[in-house]
């Protein structure tokens, strides 16, 4: 659902993200990590087309996103860690701005159950100044879910909520997944990490340096301490402190052809 | 003063040393990016050449003695400034809000009001903080009004600005302190503004009674005759006694030597001085109201540096400017939107009641032609105002509306992940101020040949053949003309957004100035290039089409081909910035 291939993204001569590759299939949750400055939301801009890639290939639900961005951005939805909504409009016209940006047909059945969902259908005709944090979050939420994405990302989505907004938004993010959306999330909260995704991709100076699931990742870095949580190794990959990851697997032989 | 004033003063000097010291150093590091570099050095020329210069040459050849006001002048000006002065101070008693107003940076508030520091003490902190935006003030006041040519009218002058700023800025302190302490003694909001309104008409009435009961009172009839009844108000009766003090402060500014300058300014210290102690023992509570007036300084002045000072007023909920189905062409969208930012004026309501007015006073100029001579007088001034607002908002327009990229430049993350090809957003994102300025100019033509209409009917009507012609020939230009202009400002904010923002008001400075000057002068320059081909076009089917049909009606025939140009300019335009937006990087400064 979303394949990346030797993403690097280049300021100058300052490598924000260098040769980055992974893929995150239908259903699966990506826990996007690392240090402040990692290049993790510059990872999450370029996988939503919202900056160019410098080099590399991203494929969003088939499509890819350098030759076919528009066919690309049909397919996801990105949640930027502060809500950016235009001031000046309702939530209900935001939702009919999005519908028409992108063309949803059955948009007032769909928007109706969203608000809903979120429980914002008495503050339809309100605007953002009107709303707390959370409550833009989930109007963010709703327009992003408006298209029904098939590939989605979260950049710090758990910043500024109340815990039980933060309930919630876990809900909303377990649930996605579990209905089939590619889901890529990006914290700082390790725990949030730990307890939703089901892979976890840490990177460190625009550079990966560990991608697994948490017991691959802790087994990589913190061989030494089996109870170890993510927080522990994230601490020791950070500082410099972790086991070397191991060397890469030498390229393995072409196989032999079947008689 | 406060018993801990001396730490503070060691603690302002501090933060205002760094602070300056720091900004100083910014702005010499910044001159490293050409974009400063090249404004800096237009900026400074522009400066040199159009104050530094003269008065050096001045001083260098001429031995002119600075104003040169003959004395009656003098006085004249005098009095004048000190009227303003009293109007000032009047106003300020009237129009104050209810609360103390003395705004601190919010970085102020969250470090010195939790501080260890008397009220006085950070009153202190406060009313010498402004001193250096005084003391610049006073500078470039000088500088501007540029006429002071000795030394010493430099130092009178500018002693004497920054003793009339200084006094402004405690009055307004010290009269808002006052307004707090009535408004606590329950005199407040507009009683208070009743009673002062009261006391000034009361002021007033005293000199006009005096005026009316002078015997010498004679019959204002001609300029010299006013100016004598002036001469007299001043000279005697209760306005000179009214306007002493405010004469005392401006006095300095009028001296012609050191000796009197030193006689005039005692009695303008004198006020100072009382005006620091006023505000510095008026021991009012003015902290809270100190948060709140720092709360709306940060707010304007996010505004100002996202260049959005006219989204100050909190939005209100806005009707659909048309109803947006899910499905259909997707810019229009982005319109739709924009129109809503642009407010209430933009409903069809709205434009269904100007059309209706418009279309009446059309008619009806048409169907009486200037036979009432009240109309005639509105026609004039409908002709005249609509053909000001019709050249402003060709010359101004595109920098008055902004509706398009301009106001998104913090949406541009979700602009640049919407699932649209470059150019739909692009061309979106500018049909709102197209739509808007063109609705306006419409307007406008429907005015101006409605008051054309109403002063028609004479026997040497001139215009009578070129005015149907000539509307509808406006008529087909001004789209492509206001697409055109609005391609400029936008290209400037995807090619170069760090420009942009200068441009919004993000930083100060001679270089920023120099940066407003290149882009007036390249906005100038790419519209005339831009208007080019459409006026060629335009003008060689006007000769020919006036071969057929006359110099009138080949206009619009002319007019549509040129429209076509600007048309197709823009299409090249949309495309071209397609491009940009494409490139636009939303990490970039």
């Amino acid at each position: 659902m979303i394949e990346v291939e030797g993403l690097t993204k280049l300021y100058g001569d300052f490598a924000a993200v260098t040769a980055l590759s992974f893929s995150v299939q239908p259903g699966e949750l990506l826990g996007l990590v690392g240090p402040n400055g990692a290049g993790k939301t510059t990872t999450l801009r370029s996988l939503a087309g919202i900056i160019p890639a410098t080099r590399g290939t991203i494929r969003i639900a088939g499509h890819d996103l350098a030759t076919d961005p528009v066919g690309a951005k049909r397919e996801l939805a990105f949640f930027s860690d502060e809500p950016r909504l235009f001031e000046y409009l309702t939530i209900r016209q935001h939702l009919d701005f999005t519908a028409r940006l992108y063309q949803v047909p059955d948009a007032p059945a769909r928007y109706a159950r969203l608000l809903e969902e979120l429980e914002l259908t008495s503050k339809a005709d309100q605007l953002p100044g009107d709303l707390s944090r959370g409550m833009k979050q989930k109007v963010q939420i709703a327009c992003g879910l408006l298209h029904s994405p098939k590939v989605i990302f979260f950049d710090e989505p758990l910043t500024g909520l109340d815990p039980l907004a933060i309930r919630r938004m876990k809900d909303t993010i377990r649930r996605l997944a579990t209905e089939g959306a590619a889901v890529v999330l990006s914290s700082h909260l390790l725990h949030l990490v730990e307890e939703l995704c089901s892979r976890i991709l840490i990177l460190k100076n625009g550079t990966k340096v560990a991608h697994g699931t948490v017991d691959q990742i802790r087994s990589q870095f913190a061989a030494d301490d089996a109870g170890a949580d993510l927080e522990e190794v994230f601490i020791r990959i950070a500082t410099g402190t972790g086991n070397p990851p191991p060397p890469p697997p030498p390229p393995s032989a072409p196989a032999p052809s079947s008689p | 003063m406060g018993n801990n004033l001396l730490p503070v003063i060691s603690a302002l000097w501090f933060l205002q040393s760094r602070s300056l010291y720091n900004a100083a150093k910014a702005r010499l590091l910044r001159l490293r990016q050409p974009r400063y570099l090249i404004g800096g050095i237009v900026g400074i020329g522009y400066l040199w050449a159009v104050f530094f210069r003269r008065f050096f040459q001045t001083r260098a050849t001429a031995n002119v003695g600075g104003w040169d006001l003959s004395s009656e002048t003098a006085g004249w000006v005098e009095a004048a400034a000190a009227l303003a002065l009293a109007v000032y101070a009047v106003s300020v008693w009237i129009f104050a809000g209810d609360r103390a107003s003395l705004a601190f940076t919010e970085a102020e508030v969250s470090f010195l009001m939790p501080a260890p520091v008397s009220r006085s003490a950070l009153l202190n902190f406060r009313l010498l903080r402004a001193q250096p935006g005084i003391l610049l003030s006073s500078f470039f006041f000088n500088l501007f009004t540029g006429r002071s040519h000795s030394p010493f009218e430099w130092f009178s002058h500018g002693f004497t600005l920054w003793l009339v700023f200084s006094l402004l800025f405690l009055h307004s302190i010290g009269a808002s302190f006052a307004v707090q302490r009535l408004t606590e003694r329950g005199l407040a909001g507009w009683r208070r503004r009743l009673v002062f309104l009261a006391v000034v008409l009361c002021l007033v009435g005293a000199v006009f009674a005096w005026i009316q009961a002078a015997p010498a009172a004679a019959p204002v009839r001609d300029l010299d005759a006013l100016q004598d009844r002036i001469r007299a108000l001043m000279s005697a009766g209760p306005a000179p006694w009214l306007l002493a003090p405010f004469r005392w402060v401006v006095r300095p500014w009028f001296t012609r030597s050191f000796s009197e300058f030193l006689g005039a300014l005692g009695p303008a210290l004198l006020i100072l001085v009382g005006h620091y102690l006023w505000v510095v023992r008026a021991n009012v509570s003015f902290e809270e109201a100190a948060l709140e007036a720092s709360r709306k300084a940060a707010v304007m002045l996010a505004a100002a540096r996202s260049g959005n000072l006219h989204q100050l007023a909190p939005p209100k909920v806005r009707r659909d400017p048309f109803p947006l189905p899910s499905l259909g062409f997707p810019p229009l969208a982005l319109l739709w939107k924009n129109l809503i930012a642009a407010g209430q004026l933009f409903t069809g309501r709205i434009w269904f009641f100007a059309l209706m007015g418009i279309g009446t006073f059309v008619a009806t100029s048409a169907l009486t032609r200037g036979a009432f001579s009240g109309l005639q007088s509105a026609s004039m001034i409908a002709t005249s105002v609509s053909m000001m607002l019709l050249l402003m908002s060709l010359l101004l327009g595109a920098h008055v509306v902004r509706h398009d990229f301009r106001s998104d430049l913090a949406q541009m993350d979700m602009l640049k992940s919407l699932p649209l090809p470059a150019w739909q957003v692009v061309l979106g994102q500018l049909l709102a101020p197209i739509v808007i300025l063109t609705a306006f100019q419409w307007l406008f033509l429907g005015v101006l040949l409605g008051g054309s209409l109403g002063l028609s009917g004479k026997p040497d009507d001139a215009i009578a053949p070129w005015r149907f012609p000539g509307v509808l020939a406006a008529a087909l230009l001004f789209p492509g003309i206001n697409a055109l202009v609005l391609l400029l400002p936008n290209t400037i904010a995807l090619l170069f957004p760090a420009w942009a923002s200068a441009q919004q008001g993000r930083g100060g400075g001679i270089e920023v100035m120099g940066q407003r000057l290149v882009f007036s002068l390249g906005f100038a320059l790419v519209l005339v290039i831009g208007l080019l081909p459409a006026g060629i076009v335009g003008g060689l089917c006007w000769w020919i089409a006036q071969l057929v049909v006359g110099p009138a009606w080949a206009l619009p025939i002319a007019a549509l081909p040129a429209a076509l140009v600007l048309l197709a300019e823009f299409a090249a335009g949309v495309w071209g910035l397609a491009f940009a937006f494409d490139r636009y990087d939303v990490t970039s400064p």
